[in-house]
């Protein structure tokens, strides 16, 4: 597993805001989400735009992060597995447990700009993997799995989680941590 | 239009091994914040679910 210099966080002045200020809540139909803004215009699109219809097919769960009555951020997911394929039967069985693992996917992942730095992706992440530690202890789930922005990469791998693949395949870089308690 | 989203990661060759060798000992690839993440959600993960609404 390469290991790389992980730059410690970005020494931004403006006040944290505690885990213990921000309320989760499943984004609902009398949510006002319509000021939410990101920097990246198509996670604003899809909070304003798809999440409810989304999570009322039960395709993905949105949560919002709430802070002195104001949506500061969201978060979707849904299920999702990892699969290793093309595995040679003949190879190393001590590398080989499972063809599959199964996963929560984190689809959408945004802070509203105006409370960037502030560290509420720490707190939606804490939040994340207290639901998927939740969710396996009814239904399998051993892993969390995002495919990460660029400029979202970093704030990934302070907390954790690995590039899944050598050679990059595409725009976003798709990563996974392990959520399960051992010991 | 949204970006959809995409399903199922496949690993495969060394991709695969070194996922393999990394969910037989995770804790010995976590970061100094993903373990104080661990124990935050470990003794009250429950609690912050619970509250959600």
């Amino acid at each position: 597993m390469p290991f790389r210099n992980i730059p410690a966080a970005p020494d931004v002045r403006l006040p944290k805001i505690p885990l213990s200020d921000i309320t989760f809540g499943h984004l609902a139909a009398h949510h006002d989400v319509a000021s939410f803004s990101c920097t990246h215009q198509e996670l604003t699109d899809y909070l304003t735009v798809d999440a409810l219809k989304n999570q009322d097919a039960h395709v993905a769960v949105t949560y919002l992060a709430i802070y002195e009555g104001k949506c500061v951020g969201y978060f979707s997911l849904l299920n999702d597995s990892i699969i290793k394929k093309d595995i040679d039967p003949g190879d190393d069985k001590d590398w080989y447990n499972y063809s599959y693992y199964p996963a929560i996917k984190i689809a959408r992942f945004a802070t509203h700009q105006e409370y960037e730095g502030r560290d509420i992706g720490r707190a939606m992440l804490t939040a994340i993997r207290s639901i998927a530690i939740t969710v396996s202890k009814y239904s399998g789930c051993c892993v969390l799995s995002v495919d990460a922005k660029p400029d979202a990469e970093l704030f990934y791998e302070r907390f954790g989680f690995h590039r899944a693949l050598k050679t990059k395949k595409k725009s976003t870089i798709p990563m996974y941590r392990c959520n399960i308690f051992r010991g | 239009m949204a970006q959809k989203i995409e399903l199922g990661l496949y690993l495969e060759g060394d991709d695969a091994r070194r996922f393999e060798r990394y969910m037989a000992d995770p804790a010995r690839y976590d970061t100094p914040e993903g373990r104080e993440m661990t124990r935050w959600v470990r003794d009250h993960g429950e609690e912050l679910v619970k509250s959600i609404r």
